[in-house]
């Protein structure tokens, strides 16, 4: 292999991430843990963990279907969404009164990241996490259309 | 290359070079670790295919992005999809990586799929890319462990052929 460019590699910190969105126009609060912090984007609250390995850009919607429901439309859209060519993950958290449709996209830094492959891997995680929910959404409609119109 | 094993981190500031990554450097982080695998051309895309006795994998990249997919060895009948869909769904909100999913293979058959993907753009350095394939490779087996135990019943290789494979453990 022959290299392209030299990057300064260095550990992720969540300062690191905050300082990177700030560059986006978006600013990012401290969360309820001192590795993680939130932002509100597109009415959706997004979660940045930073974690030893990996920092996990993750967004959640609340949705009002309780969490008791045993209609799997919402998993069956977010196991479609996973099936797509889509690069975010989507799931279903059912842990709470009512069900939270999460989309989360991780990025690997155990050997250090530089903040131009910082910059850019976080733009591409926000980006898909957002465009996840929307698919997920999308996903979820088209299967209750399909059943003839909800439930 | 140091090994993938060791805890240590780069320095603060440490300037190092980063690669295009392509089939070949896919293969060859593939190749320093001693597993086994074959390229395939599929239209544009080369895909680096490997796996182990329960699964088969495929590495590919372009321009963006490097992407791990592969399939589980079992599958298990349509009828267990509910089961199939609080399996992946669990997994999915409790571990990091891979992506778990599911689909109908054939009429009547679910297979299994666990797929991880990193933005790799701005290129990456020798160690994030030995990282990145080893830790998946790893993550991947995790996964397919947990499908086995839940669906134990899908296990249909407990004599395993290993003539072009990779073996299971690690």
């Amino acid at each position: 292999m022959s290299h392209d460019a030299h990057h300064s590699v260095r550990k992720a910190t969540l300062r690191r991430i905050a300082v990177t969105m700030s560059g986006f126009g978006i600013v990012v609060f401290p969360g309820d843990k001192d590795f993680v912090a939130t932002a509100n984007l597109n009415g959706f609250r997004v979660t940045f963990a930073c974690l030893p390995s990996t920092i996990v850009v993750r967004a959640d919607h609340s949705t009002h279907i309780e969490s008791s429901t045993d209609i799997p439309t919402l998993h069956l859209a977010a196991n479609q969404v996973n099936c797509a060519s889509y690069a975010v993950r989507a799931a279903v958290d059912n842990t709470g009164p009512t069900l939270v449709v999460r989309t989360e996209r991780e990025i690997p830094v155990a050997a250090g990241i530089s903040d131009i492959q910082l910059k850019a891997a976080l733009k591409d995680a926000v980006d898909d996490v957002i465009a996840g929910q929307d698919a997920v959404g999308a996903a979820a409609q088209q299967l209750l259309d399909a059943k003839g119109g909800g439930h | 290359m140091g090994t993938t094993n060791d805890p240590h981190r780069p320095e603060p500031n440490l300037d190092l070079p980063t690669y295009h990554i392509d089939a070949e450097a896919l293969g060859e982080a593939l190749d320093s670790r001693g597993l086994n695998y074959r390229m395939e051309q599929h239209g544009d895309t080369t895909m680096v295919r490997t796996g182990f006795t329960n699964v088969v994998i495929s590495l590919s990249a372009d321009d963006r992005a490097v992407v791990a997919d592969s399939i589980w060895r079992g599958s298990v009948p349509s009828a267990q999809a509910s089961r199939a869909l609080a399996m992946v769904n669990r997994w999915n909100l409790s571990q990091i990586a891979p992506t778990l999913r599911f689909f109908e293979s054939q009429p009547g058959t679910l297979s299994f799929s666990a797929r991880r993907q990193a933005y790799s753009g701005s290129g990456w350095t020798e160690l994030q890319l030995a990282y990145f394939v080893t830790d998946t490779l790893n993550a991947i087996l995790r996964a397919c462990a947990a499908l086995e135990d839940s669906f134990p019943e899908a296990i249909t290789w407990r004599n395993p052929h290993r003539d072009h494979e990779n073996g299971r453990a690690r």
